[in-house]
């Protein structure tokens, strides 16, 4: 019985402690969890130090999401009248219902956090560039990446409106409104969006179609296009390639900096995916998932403070209305749309505004970008700032106070 | 033979973007809604002797009911910015207003909670990212119940009252 019980594990496992070369190879090709591997890949792309593997964190973020997300929608009731109670009962009556809100919560958050840092880390490294000589079209994965960020920034947002509490109530409120303020497609887009002119059971619905159903699948989508991507643009970037076509000799020098792919790739995108689903835990069971009053458009909090991912908008569009003489633009639109707009689009074209000499690619900061690296921290850490400060400083009325005597208003009830 | 092509392409292009462009159009266009099942923008406000002196909020229409001896008038409790409720801020002393050469007397202003935007007791802004004054809407008598009506449809002046 322990004989065949041995047998049958080792014959499940067999492709991930390949006895030999050939054997890896092999193991690679016959298990479909394993084919998605090239044969070998540099020492470069499989580095700790050099990506710090945040792609790989994010997608099991977003695991993580989707698998705690399809038990919640078994729960969860998209209704107006019911919404806010069943949050209430998956956190205080179903079983471990409070484990699956929070790793979900949790695992949102952080995914936001990663797919920012998985940007940083491509833009600080070049990996946007071609590895010189081959023929390679990584600006197409830098372009599918800042739509995956545009994607989880509004999974994250509709997600926020399903509660249906006060804090629901205002982000969604104050973003719908943001896009409203557009000059001419304005009021249309805010209708698809909510689906009427006020924040209601048409939105809610809305809103949950988008989080559960309409964006996951174009994430899972692009994710797939993602990561097909890398290997067909030859791994991480690096100046090394890792497919070199058969008839091409492999320079000794190369060779010895590439390693077979199977197992050593798929052990460590298995621990990657243990201590990712740690670290969510740990948040889970330190950090409460904040439940204000049920949702209500009579009475607004005070202050009513956006997702803190869109806090650096609400700061922008809080003093950028500009006024000359009679003519007004709402600072909606300025903050909360035309500067966002400019941003993410000069984003998505830098690889091609990028003219630095080829060899910077896959270098860690390299001298010749330093200029861009110096003005994209300059934005990226002024981003943080103003959500630093937009979280810590702005209390009732948004006026501003030191983070330590800022005044709590209570709810209402 | 050039022209033959050049039609065919033309012809091609025509309806290969016609079927897309159409396909997107009415996906696009369903989400639009086309019939809102929202509350009438006549509300019936009861009757008017059953307000006091000064503001009274209306929490459900997002509106504040302003009493002065017998005249009545609406303002709108939707910020001009993004749409967030205004509060209604007593003042402990009255404060005199210069607003196109006239000076007027309020004894209370509104404030918006998300972004900071501050009106006047008639509802013009003055500071904060607020682009415009909070509208005020039209409002009667009914001459069968001799109930308030507010038309939240209509805007009207900001000089408008009613006087029962």
């Amino acid at each position: 019985m322990r004989k065949t019980i041995r047998s049958l594990w080792l014959k499940l496992t067999w492709a991930f402690n390949p006895g030999t070369i050939k054997e890896a190879y092999r193991a690679r090709i016959k298990n479909f969890f394993l084919h998605w591997f090239p044969p070998k890949v540099t020492k470069r792309s499989f580095s700790w130090s050099y990506s710090f593997w945040l792609g790989t964190i994010s997608a099991v973020l977003f695991l993580i999401t989707l698998v705690t997300g399809v038990i919640l929608m078994f729960i969860y009731i998209p209704s107006t009248v019911r919404a806010y109670w069943s949050i209430e009962d998956i956190e205080f009556i179903t079983h471990y219902g409070w484990l699956l809100r929070y790793s979900h919560r949790w695992a949102g958050h952080l995914m936001v956090v990663v797919v920012f840092l998985h940007m940083m880390r491509v833009f600080y490294t070049a990996a946007y560039r071609e590895t010189p000589g081959r023929d390679s079209h990584r600006y197409v994965n830098w372009v599918v990446g800042v739509i995956l960020l545009l994607a989880t920034l509004f999974l994250a947002f509709t997600g926020y409106l399903l509660p249906w509490d006060q804090l629901s109530m205002w982000a969604v409120t104050v973003a719908t409104g943001i896009g409203r303020t557009t000059p001419i497609v304005g009021e249309t887009l805010y209708r698809m969006l909510v689906g009427g002119t006020t924040i209601d059971q048409e939105t809610l619905i809305r809103f949950y179609t988008f989080h559960c159903i309409a964006v996951p699948l174009v994430v899972i989508l692009l994710i797939s296009y993602h990561l097909w991507r890398i290997r067909k643009d030859g791994g991480l970037a690096s100046t090394v390639h890792y497919d070199v076509p058969l008839d091409e000799p492999i320079s000794e020098a190369e060779d010895t900096m590439r390693v077979l792919a199977v197992p050593a790739v798929p052990r460590r995108v298995f621990l990657v995916t243990i201590a990712t689903w740690i670290v969510v835990l740990i948040a889970t069971l330190l950090f409460r998932a904040p439940l204000l009053e049920p949702a209500t458009q009579a009475w607004t909090p005070n202050p009513a403070k956006a997702p803190w991912y869109f806090l650096w908008l609400q700061e922008l569009i809080s003093f950028t209305t500009i006024k000359i003489g009679h003519f007004v633009v709402n600072g909606g639109f300025v903050g909360g749309v035309f500067i966002p707009g400019v941003l993410f689009i000069v984003l998505a074209v830098w690889p091609f505004l990028d003219n630095s000499p080829p060899d910077s690619t896959g270098i860690w900061f390299h001298r010749t970008r330093l200029w861009q690296n110096v003005l994209f921290t300059i934005i990226c850490l002024t981003i943080v700032f103003l959500i630093l400060f937009s979280y810590y400083c702005r209390g009732p009325y948004w006026h501003v106070y030191w983070p330590w005597n800022r005044p709590e208003i209570p709810g209402r009830f | 033979m050039l022209r033959r092509k050049f039609l065919s392409f033309i012809g091609k292009f025509v309806v290969v973007s016609a079927a897309v462009g159409g396909g997107i159009y009415s996906l696009a266009r369903a989400l639009v809604p086309s019939l809102l099942y929202e509350p009438s923008a006549r509300v019936d406000l009861g009757d008017p002797a059953a307000y006091p002196e000064g503001v009274t909020f209306i929490s459900d229409r997002r509106m504040f009911v302003v009493r002065e001896g017998n005249k009545f008038h609406a303002i709108s409790a939707v910020c001009t910015h993004l749409g967030c409720t205004v509060h209604n801020v007593p003042l402990v002393q009255k404060k005199d207003i210069k607003e196109d050469g006239k000076i007027l007397q309020e004894s209370w202003e509104f404030a918006c909670p998300c972004h900071g935007s501050k009106y006047y007791g008639d509802g013009v802004n003055y500071a904060g990212p607020a682009p415009k004054p909070l509208p005020n809407w039209f409002m009667y008598i009914s001459s069968l119940t001799g109930h308030l009506v507010v038309d939240m449809s209509k805007q009207v002046n900001r000089d408008f009252r009613v006087t029962v």
